[in-house]
């Protein structure tokens, strides 16, 4: 009989009307890996976040070693033995490897005043042994050649480390750890995280673990459990779990999509005249890490255009490029007739491109017309009016509430209330990043049906989406990405054809 | 020669300020523009015990030191959990607040005339009044500050706190408690405030409201920012540039007014300059090596 040492209880977790987490129970147990997995905005943060404290939950409850935690400060909840690492890298950037290892340390006296200037006995004792016990630390994630290096100056992977390092240098019961869906860990680094994961379940810690990567899920889980939409679709052994069909098409099929496509890409070009929207060999970089490289891309006048592949693969990247959120650092991007490469987002508004951001990003505490006049920003006093009674036209909910404040609306009506805002300067191009994440199926539905009318309007529309079989229903064209780049563009049909003979099931 | 002692033993009693507000500010990124009236507050409580209640001078001093100390937790439990921007203008309310009790509460603090004729220091009967002497004595307290904080950013407590101002988040999930540390270093920097401010008074043997308002806090921490945030010698020297540069001004020859104009200039474009092209400060990353 296995010893569970956190036992998660009916956890629901809401933010503004959505619902990130929706009556969640489960169990990990001691000394083992227990791998989280689901697509974006299933709730995998939303989860950690409510465990290490950063969050209070709704309603339900947590219970570490059979003590009730929920609601307790993040620090509190540290010191009782449960250490974290964060997606992104978290580290006290301008301290050295060893000054982050030994800064993570649980001290006794050091942490006091009266010891720290007298420099007692007992403080020096206590620092060399934390120190022994840091090189320790930094040797088994074969970082001790870096001790005195800065930890900004470190690649991505050994900071990744390094944040290991320091939640392990708290020597806690339990590990939670996330891992990043970015192209741009080096394989051997993953490789050595899995080595180093390995080694601290040795040690009987157990590990609660974020993994993207389901090859990585597959080979070190103990256990495996299935958020998607904030409910838990399966849980259990890897093997069983990574087999079932439920998981494999609500989850899955936009994993490895990208490996089962042999063919090269299908790049047909158009005549410039019947093309609103054109990307050339895109290239765009984070901190010297390149999210896309070499993509091409065309939108004819009226049509809808998919972009999908796995996480990470830069197809938000691609739609910020285009709406200039972020400069290219290659390449080029023309709209209507001109280049627009390197415009800010204002004159690509004006230019007559909308944007419907991720997580929908709209003003929460102001009323929903409110958010509208602000996405007519450009307009005078009159054509505002004009551009808002058709807007409320074409979403008459919208007009009812449009006293309300926008964080009252419910998830659906929020993204409604993100589109109309987009619809403001009645644009011949619309990006939609995400539409569907983290809403109920109800109100997939309405944002899909909202998208078709767009599109029976006559508009050019681009959308980023995870779930496929939604993507191929409403599109014209798609295009499939793998890890920085794009594998392979073809009409809905001939997508569908080729991932279902792949054996990818599409819905 | 007593008019660079007198220069001399303004800037140590700077410097004192500057490394209490570079533990608070410069350390931990707590940015208080409350400093001056912890200054204040060591000032006038350290004139009062001595000059009403004839306490020993050393009494006195530390006794400044303290009531700062605790008045600074008066302005750090309430709001220090608030957003780093409110806390911002939280101190500089509290700064306001102080100064118009120092001009109100005359009962205490004699309103706008200020205190007059307060003792110089005497320790086990030997009186400090000459310049050399006083000298001597801002050099001793200037030395146990410049020793608590060095010793403070060599160990673990000073790691914690540099932990908080860059990542605090992150902090916060390693265990560490961010408001409580950040009432430490308000605390520490509180005291060495209180403690420049008994030296002060003393020093000058008058004070009144006018030293201890908002343009002083704002004047500590330009010495700060110039010497280099977090650092101990930066601060130091930012002390002794920002108090010996308006007697250099003086030498250049201008009208009194005009002069006393060009100063805030000075300072404002020297500030802007700095921020261009070192925003580090002048010794901001910048290890000073005794030995080698």
């Amino acid at each position: 009989m296995e010893r569970v040492i956190l036992r998660i209880e009916n956890l629901s977790e809401s933010f503004g009307g959505v619902k990130a987490l929706d009556d969640v129970s489960l169990e990990i147990e001691e000394g083992k890996i227990t791998s989280l997995i689901g697509p974006n905005g299933a709730g995998k943060t939303t989860l950690f976040n409510i465990i290490t404290g950063f969050l209070k939950p709704s309603s339900g409850r947590v219970i570490f070693q059979g003590r009730r935690i929920d609601g307790l400060s993040p620090h509190k909840i540290a010191k009782l033995g449960i250490s974290r690492t964060f997606q992104e890298n978290r580290l006290f950037l301008n301290m050295t490897v060893l000054e982050n290892v030994l800064t993570a340390m649980e001290y006794k006296y050091s942490e006091t005043l009266l010891h720290t200037i007298l420099r007692t006995r007992r403080l020096r004792e206590e620092e060399r042994e934390r120190r022994k016990r840091a090189v320790e630390i930094l040797e088994l994630v074969r970082l001790l050649e870096k001790r005195n290096e800065l930890a900004k100056n470190l690649s991505y992977g050994q900071q990744k480390l390094l944040m290991i390092a320091m939640a392990l240098s708290r020597e806690p019961k339990l590990l939670l750890h996330v891992d990043e869906p970015v192209a741009g860990v080096h394989p051997d680094a993953i490789k050595e995280i899995m080595k180093v994961l390995r080694r601290i379940r040795e040690e009987g810690r157990s590990i609660f673990l974020i993994e993207h990567n389901i090859e990585v899920v597959r080979e070190i889980s103990d256990k495996v459990v299935v958020l998607n939409g904030g409910r838990k679709i399966a849980e259990g052994d890897p093997s069983e779990v990574l087999n079932d069909k439920n998981v494999l098409t609500g989850y899955l099929g936009s994993w490895n999509l990208s490996h089962l496509l042999r063919d090269k890409p299908d790049m047909r070009r158009n005549p410039l005249s019947e093309t609103i929207l054109r990307v050339e060999d895109l290239k765009v970089k984070y901190d010297g890490l390149t999210a896309v490289e070499g993509v091409d891309l065309d939108v004819r006048k009226g049509e809808t255009v998919a972009l999908i592949g796995p996480n990470g693969a830069g197809k938000s990247t691609t739609l910020k490029a285009i709406f200039g959120l972020v400069k290219p650092d290659g390449g080029r991007i023309y709209f209507d007739g001109r280049e627009i490469t390197g415009y800010p987002p204002h004159e690509v508004v004006r230019a007559g491109i909308g944007y419907v951001p991720q997580g929908r990003r709209i003003f929460q505490r102001m009323t929903v017309e409110e958010n509208l006049e602000i996405g007519g920003y450009l307009l005078s006093r009159g054509k505002l009016e004009e551009a808002k009674s058709r807007v409320f036209e074409r979403f008459p909910i919208l007009k009812e509430r449009k006293d309300l404040p926008a964080g009252r609306l419910s998830g659906g009506e929020q993204q409604m209330l993100a589109v109309a805002r987009a619809l403001m300067l009645d644009p011949k191009l619309i990006l939609f990043d995400e539409p569907s994440l983290g809403l109920a199926p109800k109100a997939v539905d309405v944002v899909y049906d909202i998208i078709g009318m767009l599109r029976e309007d006559g508009k050019s529309i681009v959308i980023v989406e995870q779930n496929i079989s939604r993507a191929l229903s409403i599109s014209d064209r798609v295009y499939v990405y793998k890890i920085g780049g794009i594998e392979l563009c073809g009409s809905a049909e001939e997508v569908r054809e080729r991932l279902s003979e792949s054996g990818t099931i599409v819905g | 020669m007593s008019y660079i002692l007198h220069i001399l033993i303004m800037s140590g009693i700077y410097s004192i300020l500057s490394i209490g507000l570079n533990i608070t500010a410069g350390y931990t990124g707590v940015l208080s523009l409350a400093h001056a009236s912890f200054f204040g507050i060591g000032a006038y409580t350290s004139s009062i015990l001595m000059k009403d209640f004839g306490m020993p001078f050393l009494i006195a001093l530390v006794s400044g030191g303290c009531l700062a100390s605790v008045s600074s937790v008066a302005v750090g439990l309430p709001t220090l959990r608030l957003r780093e921007d409110y806390f911002l203008i939280a101190t500089l309310g509290f700064c306001e607040i102080i100064h118009s009790l120092f001009l109100n509460l005359e009962s205490v603090t004699n309103g706008p005339r200020g205190i007059m004729g307060i003792p110089y220091p005497s320790i086990a009967g030997y009186k400090i009044d000459t310049g050399a002497e006083y000298l001597l004595l801002t050099l001793v307290v200037l030395s146990a500050a410049v020793f608590c904080s060095y010793r403070i950013s060599k160990t673990q407590f000073g790691r914690v706190l540099k932990a908080i101002r860059e990542d605090e988040t992150l902090a916060l999930s390693l265990g560490k408690n961010p408001v409580r540390y950040k009432t430490y270093s308000l605390m520490i920097g509180a005291f060495l405030a209180g403690l420049g401010g008994s030296l002060y008074a003393h020093f000058m043997n008058f004070i009144d409201p006018s030293s201890f308002t908002l343009n002083e806090s704002i004047f500590i921490f330009c010495m700060i920012v110039l010497g280099g945030l977090g650092s101990i010698t930066g601060s130091i020297l930012g002390a002794l540039v920002l108090v010996s540069l308006p007697e250099l001004l003086r030498f250049v020859g201008l009208p009194d007014p005009v002069a006393a104009t060009l100063r805030q200039v000075i300072y404002g474009v020297l500030l802007v300059v700095f921020m261009i092209f070192r925003p580090q400060g002048l010794l901001g990353g910048v290890r000073l090596r005794w030995r080698g």
